[in-house]
């Protein structure tokens, strides 16, 4: 799967202003940044999610390098998608096992329910709770139930929306675990969005750094944590407080995204680093193993 | 001490049917005690069900415990009665998840933190508390609806404040924050604890965020403490299974494997397990553990633990 120049606009606020990405099969990329980078929107606009009043303008989707006609047509069958909250994502009036069925047999009218019933195994619940509502379910339960229902069309690419963020960390090493597992066995790429950078260290291979609509920085996830180049990534990474000893006062960016972003970097006006020349747009800066990032003052 | 927790239950009925009959009782907190001295931190953790925000809000009286003492700056709070207790809440004050459901949308930030001051005789310039928390004066005059989810925060430590209170019960304060902002919240939360000697009852799932701001640590499961320690013992070492597989499931920057597992799910209230609670997911369970439930007892100087083979444990890995 790959994006080219993508575009997607809020009121004629421009949310996604021109990224790029791209997914080899049996890979997983990382997309990291906080609330308001549009790695969401990102993420919804490849199946023609996103809500309403947020309208892709620009760009191209091209799978195995033939250009994508009708992304809607993608969904299930070819890329599987899992949410951050699956008791709003599921419908509560159903069995958890009648709305996987339902997911089956748009793509296999045939299907046997027994499918159904090796799903649920496959993701680790029993099959008795087929027959239970979504709020009878436990939240890690739940999120295994949406993973099947994604997974049930054995799709080629998994979209995982912050799929262990409403999750206690036990059970996110569950969930994560059991992705990882389902990925190896059926080769599938997936695409994780995140907000936590160590969620994407233990999962990934690529990342991809986002801030206010733009990749800032990507390349392979031990690289861009070990030695970022961006003064953002290098910033989210130095404030985590396992980076500081205890009690020692944390290094922070300072302020937050602006409502009117400056021109140039979009970073500059919290940027310890910046100079008169991030005004303009920034540059591309290629190191030997692919780590690419988006800035007038690398660091590393 | 400033907060003295001693023995609190508290019980919620089960009510079923149309009559909303009560038909048994959940314990959602369990024969819990802690202290916490001025100027320091007490973080619990433990995950969604655990009774850790329960007991947060037993201790400032939001529900009402069961039995148990709980002693504010000395003060028997839970023998305090209406208006005895309206007049003693500026000791204790709470920071809650998500603020802009715990602000009211009616009125602007300034009102907000003006509130709690009226109840109290205590004159506090409202500018130098927003100056103090890192507001700028253009925002006095908005709504919470109109800033972002840190500068809400900071409001909401604002309004804590503003009665000059000794404790801060601090219920999962910096979850619903990006991971920037988390950082600027944590810094300002260690410096008025630092300034003020304010006492923190720090209720949060973040074990980094732990491991940086508080002194001691108790670990919750199934609304019981089943392991508490000074901060660096804990991290260092446990002596309770379920601590050790809580910091083994939190994934790191430095880590490239997948975090470990932890078999299974917490028991459910309705059908609590016999003997320790956590047997059926434990990897240390003997026959003992399914019949006798293990006591919170002193397994070294600075490490108490509810665990039968806590000494095993502690030696383990």
């Amino acid at each position: 799967m790959k994006i080219d120049d993508l575009v997607i606009e809020i009121a004629s606020r421009r949310v996604v202003d021109g990224i790029s990405l791209s997914i080899a099969p049996s890979q997983t990329l990382g997309l990291v940044g906080e609330s308001g980078s549009g790695k969401t929107m990102t993420a919804l606009s490849i199946l023609e999610l996103l809500p309403p009043e947020a309208t892709v303008t620009r760009g191209r989707f091209t799978l195995q390098n033939k250009p994508i006609s009708d992304r809607k047509s993608l969904r299930g069958r070819t890329v599987g998608m899992v949410f951050q909250e699956p008791l709003t994502a599921l419908n509560p009036v159903y069995t958890v096992g009648d709305q996987i069925e339902e997911a089956l047999l748009v793509h296999r009218p045939e299907a046997p329910y027994s499918e159904v019933l090796d799903a649920l195994t496959e993701v680790g619940i029993p099959t008795a709770r087929a027959a239970d509502h979504p709020h009878a379910l436990s939240g890690g339960m739940r999120q295994r139930v949406m993973i099947a229902m994604a997974l049930i069309a054995r799709p080629s690419l998994l979209i995982a929306d912050e799929p262990t963020t409403a999750l206690d960390v036990t059970v996110q090493a569950q969930v994560l675990a059991l992705i990882a597992r389902l990925q190896a066995d059926r080769k599938m790429a997936m695409l994780l969005v995140s907000h936590d950078l160590a969620v994407v260290a233990s999962t990934c291979q690529d990342v991809a750094v986002m801030y206010a609509g733009r990749i800032v920085e990507r390349g392979k996830v031990g690289d861009v944590l070990a030695r970022p180049l961006h003064p953002y990534t290098a910033g989210l990474i130095a404030s985590r407080p396992e980076n500081s000893a205890p009690g020692v006062e944390l290094p922070t960016i300072p302020g937050k995204i602006s409502a009117i972003l400056p021109s140039g970097c979009r970073f500059r006006d919290r940027c310890a680093f910046a100079t008169a020349a991030c005004a303009e747009e920034p540059p591309l800066v290629t190191r030997d193993n692919g780590h690419q990032a988006w800035c007038v003052n690398p660091r590393g | 001490m400033m907060l003295e927790v001693h023995e609190l239950t508290v019980r919620f009925p089960i009510e079923r049917g149309l009559l909303r009959r009560s038909s048994g009782w959940i314990t959602a907190v369990d024969d819990v005690s802690l202290t916490v001295k001025p100027g320091t931190t007490l973080a619990v953790v433990g995950e969604s069900g655990s009774g850790k925000t329960t007991l947060g809000r037993a201790i400032l009286r939001l529900v009402e415990a069961d039995h148990g003492r709980v002693l504010i700056g000395g003060e028997d709070w839970r023998a305090l009665d209406g208006e005895a207790l309206r007049r003693a809440r500026w000791r204790a004050q709470m920071v809650f998840q998500d603020p802009l459901s715990s602000l009211s949308p009616r009125r602007t930030v300034r009102e907000i933190v003006e509130a709690p001051m009226l109840n109290f005789d205590q004159p506090i310039e409202v500018a130098t508390l927003f100056e103090r928390v890192g507001l700028g004066p253009e925002l006095f005059d908005r709504p919470p609806r109109a800033l972002s989810g840190g500068q809400r925060q900071r409001v909401a430590i604002a309004r804590a404040l503003a009665t000059s209170p000794e404790l801060i019960v601090l219920d999962e304060a910096l979850s619903a924050l990006d991971a920037s902002i988390a950082a600027q919240v944590l810094n300002l939360l260690a410096s008025l604890r630092d300034e003020r000697r304010l006492a923190y009852l720090f209720i949060a799932h973040d074990l980094a965020a732990v491991r940086w701001l508080a002194d001691d640590v108790a670990v919750m499961y199934f609304g019981r403490v089943v392991e508490q320690a000074k901060k660096s013992a804990l991290f260092a070492a446990q002596a309770h299974p379920y601590t050790l597989a809580l910091l083994g499931s939190i994934p790191t920057l430095t880590s490239r494997a997948l975090p470990a597992v932890l078999p299974g799910e917490p028991p459910s209230p309705l059908a609590p397990p016999t003997g320790c609670a956590f047997h059926p997911r434990c990897a240390f369970a003997i026959e003992r553990c399914r019949v006798e439930r293990p006591a919170l007892r002193v397994v070294s100087e600075e490490r108490s633990a509810a665990c039968h083979r806590a000494e095993e444990v502690l030696t383990a890995r």
